[in-house]
């Protein structure tokens, strides 16, 4: 023994060996592990994953629940019908009345015209004097 | 303890390139990559898990463990920053992986890591000696002076390779001395 120190024990220490013939079994065993793995595609693996499952089932729960929820969707007839009613409706309203309403009201426009071209007649009279 | 030679620090450099290209190619699916891997890093890995379980069996299937690991995700190692403090950290993670499955009752090698030395020399006797004193250490504390004194790792990687923060590991190579001293105190 030539120290007390545990450091220079330790640089008495050789860093130990991996046995040779682990070498050969760790190898195979890993090549093996990765060969026997098949490569899948992405599409694959994409629709064999259970997430993908999940998530299939989960859109098709909720497509079956909105569709109870909005009820059965209407009839083409039905559409159809719902649009002559509002045709209906509209056609329902007196525009004509309104019209009359508003032509007795106010002037028109050949009237707003006549006035606009007296406007201006006078205007160019006034300044021709001036 | 010492610092490493220049020549072998550039030397560690050099590992650690052709590591990493090594890494690279592996995960690009090219499975031979890992015969010079295993040549590159068997050694440091093996120690390790000799170190962390005391056991030459244990160690060898902490080692296989990393290696089947690396074959079924090679691209997990591309990821790391330090491919060589990885794959360290994996073996010391197969190694605790390997000591939990272990019965109690198995036996601790105490002649483990006494290599090729002939105890007979001076030299020999000490490092037997050596290693009887290390296998009286706790596990945590066996494996954080190995990575000081045999792979020259500071405190912040050896906490990063063994999951402890560096004042733990620091804290562990102390104590480490300080029991390995004492027990040499005890032994004159």
């Amino acid at each position: 023994m030539t120290s007390h120190d545990p450091r220079d024990l330790l640089h008495g220490l050789s860093r130990p060996k991996v046995p040779a013939e682990l070498k050969q079994r760790v190898l195979s065993a890993a090549k093996q592990v990765n060969t026997g793995v098949e490569r899948r595609s992405l599409e694959e693996r994409l629709w064999t994953s259970a997430g993908l499952r999940y998530a299939w089932v989960a859109a098709v729960l909720f497509l079956v629940a909105v569709n109870v929820f909005l009820g059965p969707p209407p009839a083409p007839w039905d559409v159809a019908a719902g649009r002559v009613a509002q045709t209906n409706w509209m056609e329902s309203l007196d525009l004509e009345s309104a019209l009359d309403d508003h032509r007795s009201g106010g002037p028109t426009v050949a009237e707003v015209h006549g006035a606009y071209d007296d406007y201006l007649c006078d205007s160019m009279v006034q300044g021709d004097q001036s | 303890m010492e610092m490493a030679p220049r020549a072998e620090k550039r030397g560690r450099v050099r590992v650690a390139d052709e590591l990493s290209k090594l890494v690279a190619d592996l995960a690009d699916g090219c499975m031979e990559a890992l015969n010079p891997i295993w040549d590159l890093c068997a050694d440091d890995l093996f120690g390790l898990a000799l170190y962390r379980t005391g056991n030459v069996g244990d160690a060898e299937d902490a080692v296989q463990d990393v290696f089947v690991r690396l074959a079924s995700k090679p691209k997990a190692l591309a990821r790391a920053d330090n491919p060589r403090n990885y794959l360290r950290r994996m073996a010391h993670n197969a190694a605790v992986d390997v000591v939990k499955r272990r019965r109690p009752a198995d036996p601790i090698d105490v002649a483990f890591a006494l290599g090729d030395q002939d105890p007979s020399t001076e030299t020999g006797a000490d490092a037997k000696r050596a290693v009887v004193l290390l296998a009286h250490l706790p596990a945590s504390q066996r494996v954080t002076v190995f990575l000081r004194h045999f792979e020259d790792l500071s405190f912040r990687e050896i906490g990063a390779v063994t999951g402890v923060p560096t004042f733990t590991a620091a804290s562990r190579y102390r104590l480490a001395l300080r029991r390995l001293r004492t027990m040499m105190g005890a032994e004159r």
